[in-house]
Protein backbone atom coordinates (compact mmCIF):
# COMPACT_ATOMS: atom_id res chain seq x y z
CA UNK A 1 0.00 0.00 0.00
CA UNK A 2 1.44 3.34 -0.96
CA UNK A 3 0.64 5.88 1.69
CA UNK A 4 2.17 9.28 2.17
CA UNK A 5 5.87 9.34 1.64
CA UNK A 6 6.51 5.70 0.84
CA UNK A 7 5.51 2.08 0.71
CA UNK A 8 4.36 0.48 3.90
CA UNK A 9 4.91 -3.13 4.88
CA UNK A 10 1.87 -5.30 5.63
CA UNK A 11 2.30 -4.85 9.38
CA UNK A 12 2.46 -1.08 9.15
CA UNK A 13 -0.41 -0.97 6.70
CA UNK A 14 -2.55 -2.84 9.23
CA UNK A 15 -1.93 -0.10 11.74
CA UNK A 16 -3.61 2.47 9.55
CA UNK A 17 -7.01 3.67 10.59
CA UNK A 18 -9.87 2.67 8.36
CA UNK A 19 -11.67 5.52 6.57
CA UNK A 20 -14.43 5.15 9.17
CA UNK A 21 -11.92 5.31 12.03
CA UNK A 22 -10.53 8.50 10.57
CA UNK A 23 -14.01 9.92 10.07
CA UNK A 24 -14.82 9.18 13.71
CA UNK A 25 -11.81 11.21 14.83
CA UNK A 26 -12.72 14.04 12.47
CA UNK A 27 -16.20 14.21 14.00
CA UNK A 28 -14.76 15.38 17.31
CA UNK A 29 -15.45 19.00 18.06
CA UNK A 30 -15.01 21.40 20.92
CA UNK A 31 -18.41 22.76 21.83
CA UNK A 32 -19.03 24.72 25.02
CA UNK A 33 -15.71 23.59 26.43
CA UNK A 34 -16.55 19.96 25.90
CA UNK A 35 -14.59 17.87 23.48
CA UNK A 36 -16.91 15.25 22.06
CA UNK A 37 -18.78 13.94 19.06
CA UNK A 38 -21.94 16.00 18.51
CA UNK A 39 -24.96 14.12 19.92
CA UNK A 40 -26.72 13.47 16.60
CA UNK A 41 -23.52 12.28 14.98
CA UNK A 42 -22.83 10.01 17.93
CA UNK A 43 -26.28 8.42 17.56
CA UNK A 44 -25.56 7.85 13.87
CA UNK A 45 -22.28 6.11 14.74
CA UNK A 46 -24.03 3.82 17.20
CA UNK A 47 -26.62 2.88 14.59
CA UNK A 48 -23.94 2.34 11.96
CA UNK A 49 -21.99 0.08 14.30
CA UNK A 50 -25.02 -2.07 14.97
CA UNK A 51 -25.08 -2.98 11.32
CA UNK A 52 -21.33 -3.37 10.94
CA UNK A 53 -20.37 -6.82 9.63
CA UNK A 54 -18.91 -8.92 12.42
CA UNK A 55 -15.72 -9.42 10.41
CA UNK A 56 -14.98 -5.71 10.75
CA UNK A 57 -15.94 -5.26 14.37
CA UNK A 58 -12.71 -6.31 16.03
CA UNK A 59 -10.60 -3.90 14.01
CA UNK A 60 -13.11 -1.13 14.66
CA UNK A 61 -12.98 -1.80 18.41
CA UNK A 62 -9.21 -1.40 18.33
CA UNK A 63 -9.50 1.86 16.44
CA UNK A 64 -12.17 3.21 18.74
CA UNK A 65 -10.19 2.25 21.84
CA UNK A 66 -7.01 3.80 20.43
CA UNK A 67 -8.92 7.02 19.81
CA UNK A 68 -10.31 6.87 23.34
CA UNK A 69 -6.80 6.48 24.73
CA UNK A 70 -5.62 9.42 22.63
CA UNK A 71 -8.41 11.76 23.69
CA UNK A 72 -8.17 10.58 27.30
CA UNK A 73 -4.74 12.20 27.41
CA UNK A 74 -6.42 15.56 26.99
CA UNK A 75 -7.97 15.42 30.43
CA UNK A 76 -11.37 16.34 31.78
CA UNK A 77 -12.36 18.48 28.82
CA UNK A 78 -12.54 15.30 26.71
CA UNK A 79 -14.44 13.19 29.25
CA UNK A 80 -17.66 13.15 27.25
CA UNK A 81 -15.87 12.22 24.05
CA UNK A 82 -13.95 9.44 25.77
CA UNK A 83 -17.18 8.19 27.34
CA UNK A 84 -18.82 8.15 23.89
CA UNK A 85 -15.93 6.16 22.45
CA UNK A 86 -15.98 3.66 25.31
CA UNK A 87 -19.70 3.10 24.75
CA UNK A 88 -19.08 2.60 21.03
CA UNK A 89 -16.32 0.09 21.79
CA UNK A 90 -18.36 -1.74 24.42
CA UNK A 91 -21.30 -1.91 22.05
CA UNK A 92 -19.19 -3.48 19.32
CA UNK A 93 -17.94 -6.04 21.85
CA UNK A 94 -21.43 -6.90 23.00
CA UNK A 95 -22.66 -7.24 19.44
CA UNK A 96 -19.78 -9.39 18.27
CA UNK A 97 -20.24 -13.13 18.00
CA UNK A 98 -17.67 -15.58 19.34
CA UNK B 1 3.83 36.72 26.38
CA UNK B 2 4.33 33.35 24.76
CA UNK B 3 1.28 31.29 23.86
CA UNK B 4 2.35 28.60 26.32
CA UNK B 5 2.67 31.03 29.19
CA UNK B 6 -0.58 32.71 28.21
CA UNK B 7 -2.37 29.40 28.21
CA UNK B 8 -0.92 28.43 31.59
CA UNK B 9 -1.89 31.80 33.05
CA UNK B 10 -5.45 31.44 31.75
CA UNK B 11 -5.68 27.98 33.21
CA UNK B 12 -4.42 29.18 36.57
CA UNK B 13 -6.83 32.12 36.58
CA UNK B 14 -9.65 29.78 35.71
CA UNK B 15 -8.76 27.47 38.55
CA UNK B 16 -8.46 30.35 40.99
CA UNK B 17 -11.91 31.55 39.99
CA UNK B 18 -13.25 28.06 40.46
CA UNK B 19 -14.13 27.75 36.78
CA UNK B 20 -14.17 24.31 35.18
CA UNK B 21 -10.73 23.27 34.01
CA UNK B 22 -11.89 23.08 30.42
CA UNK B 23 -13.16 26.62 30.34
CA UNK B 24 -9.73 28.15 30.62
CA UNK B 25 -8.05 25.51 28.52
CA UNK B 26 -10.10 26.02 25.34
CA UNK B 27 -7.41 27.54 23.13
CA UNK B 28 -4.97 24.81 24.11
CA UNK B 29 -7.64 22.12 23.65
CA UNK B 30 -8.49 23.51 20.21
CA UNK B 31 -4.83 23.41 19.31
CA UNK B 32 -4.44 19.83 20.53
CA UNK B 33 -7.56 18.74 18.66
CA UNK B 34 -6.22 20.33 15.50
CA UNK B 35 -2.91 18.50 15.99
CA UNK B 36 -4.66 15.14 16.40
CA UNK B 37 -6.80 15.69 13.32
CA UNK B 38 -3.87 16.88 11.24
CA UNK B 39 -1.83 13.86 12.27
CA UNK B 40 -4.61 11.46 11.36
CA UNK B 41 -5.23 13.25 8.06
CA UNK B 42 -1.61 13.22 7.05
CA UNK B 43 -0.54 9.79 8.33
CA UNK B 44 -3.89 8.04 8.37
CA UNK B 45 -2.89 6.52 11.67
CA UNK B 46 -2.56 7.07 15.38
CA UNK B 47 0.77 6.61 17.17
CA UNK B 48 1.64 2.87 17.11
CA UNK B 49 1.87 2.68 20.92
CA UNK B 50 -1.79 3.67 21.14
CA UNK B 51 -2.84 0.99 18.68
CA UNK B 52 -0.74 -1.52 20.66
CA UNK B 53 -2.34 -0.42 23.91
CA UNK B 54 -5.80 -0.68 22.36
CA UNK B 55 -5.05 -4.18 21.08
CA UNK B 56 -3.79 -5.24 24.52
CA UNK B 57 -6.89 -3.80 26.11
CA UNK B 58 -9.11 -5.75 23.76
CA UNK B 59 -7.03 -8.91 24.22
CA UNK B 60 -7.40 -8.53 27.99
CA UNK B 61 -11.16 -8.23 27.57
CA UNK B 62 -11.22 -11.28 25.34
CA UNK B 63 -9.06 -13.26 27.75
CA UNK B 64 -11.20 -12.24 30.65
CA UNK B 65 -14.47 -13.47 29.26
CA UNK B 66 -14.99 -17.19 29.28
CA UNK B 67 -17.49 -17.75 26.49
CA UNK B 68 -18.32 -14.71 24.43
CA UNK B 69 -18.52 -10.98 24.67
CA UNK B 70 -22.23 -11.35 25.11
CA UNK B 71 -21.85 -13.61 28.12
CA UNK B 72 -24.51 -14.10 30.76
CA UNK B 73 -24.39 -11.89 33.84
CA UNK B 74 -23.26 -14.71 36.12
CA UNK B 75 -20.43 -15.61 33.78
CA UNK B 76 -19.48 -11.98 33.50
CA UNK B 77 -19.41 -11.65 37.26
CA UNK B 78 -17.30 -14.78 37.66
CA UNK B 79 -14.82 -13.60 35.08
CA UNK B 80 -14.51 -10.08 36.43
CA UNK B 81 -11.09 -9.13 37.80
CA UNK B 82 -10.72 -10.35 41.38
CA UNK B 83 -9.05 -7.21 42.55
CA UNK B 84 -10.42 -4.26 40.61
CA UNK B 85 -7.90 -1.53 40.16
CA UNK B 86 -8.37 1.61 42.18
CA UNK B 87 -10.20 4.08 39.99
CA UNK B 88 -8.95 7.59 39.58
CA UNK B 89 -11.63 10.21 39.86
CA UNK B 90 -11.49 11.25 36.21
CA UNK B 91 -11.92 7.72 34.96
CA UNK B 92 -14.78 7.34 37.39
CA UNK B 93 -16.34 10.48 35.91
CA UNK B 94 -15.90 9.05 32.41
CA UNK B 95 -17.53 5.79 33.45
CA UNK B 96 -20.48 7.63 34.98
CA UNK B 97 -20.87 9.71 31.83
CA UNK B 98 -20.72 6.59 29.67
CA UNK B 99 -23.31 4.91 31.88
CA UNK B 100 -25.63 7.87 31.45
CA UNK B 101 -25.14 7.70 27.67
CA UNK B 102 -26.21 4.06 27.76
CA UNK B 103 -29.23 4.90 29.87
CA UNK B 104 -30.45 7.45 27.32
CA UNK B 105 -33.04 5.98 25.00
CA UNK B 106 -36.30 6.73 23.27
CA UNK B 107 -39.45 5.21 24.75
CA UNK B 108 -40.04 3.30 21.54
CA UNK B 109 -36.61 1.71 21.92
CA UNK B 110 -37.43 0.36 25.36
CA UNK B 111 -38.27 -3.16 24.29
CA UNK B 112 -37.14 -6.11 26.45
CA UNK B 113 -34.45 -6.79 23.84
CA UNK B 114 -33.19 -3.23 24.12
CA UNK B 115 -33.21 -3.41 27.90
CA UNK B 116 -31.17 -6.60 27.75
CA UNK B 117 -28.79 -4.99 25.27
CA UNK B 118 -28.28 -2.00 27.56
CA UNK B 119 -27.65 -4.28 30.50
CA UNK B 120 -24.97 -6.20 28.61
CA UNK B 121 -23.54 -2.94 27.36
CA UNK B 122 -23.25 -1.61 30.91
CA UNK B 123 -21.46 -4.79 31.97
CA UNK B 124 -19.03 -4.60 29.09
CA UNK B 125 -18.39 -0.96 29.85
CA UNK B 126 -17.63 -1.68 33.50
CA UNK B 127 -15.18 -4.44 32.51
CA UNK B 128 -13.60 -2.19 29.90
CA UNK B 129 -13.15 0.57 32.45
CA UNK B 130 -11.60 -1.87 34.94
CA UNK B 131 -9.18 -3.16 32.31
CA UNK B 132 -8.26 0.36 31.33
CA UNK B 133 -7.40 1.12 34.94
CA UNK B 134 -5.48 -2.12 35.34
CA UNK B 135 -3.52 -1.43 32.17
CA UNK B 136 -2.63 2.02 33.37
CA UNK B 137 -1.23 0.66 36.63
CA UNK B 138 1.02 -1.92 34.96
Amino acid sequence: MNVGSGWLGPEEAQRLLSPEGRALAMDFALVKNTLAIPDETYVRWRRAHRSLPSSQRRQRVIEVLALALRFRRMGKVANKGVAQLLVLAAELMVLAPR
Amino acid sequence: MSTKLESATQRLLGLLKGAPEGAAASPEVKRQLAVIKAEIKSKGALPPELMDAAEKLLAAMEGEKSASWASTPKKAQRSAPKKPAKKNSNDQAILEMASSLIAQHDDEEDSPEEQEHRRRLAEALARLSAQLQAMEQT
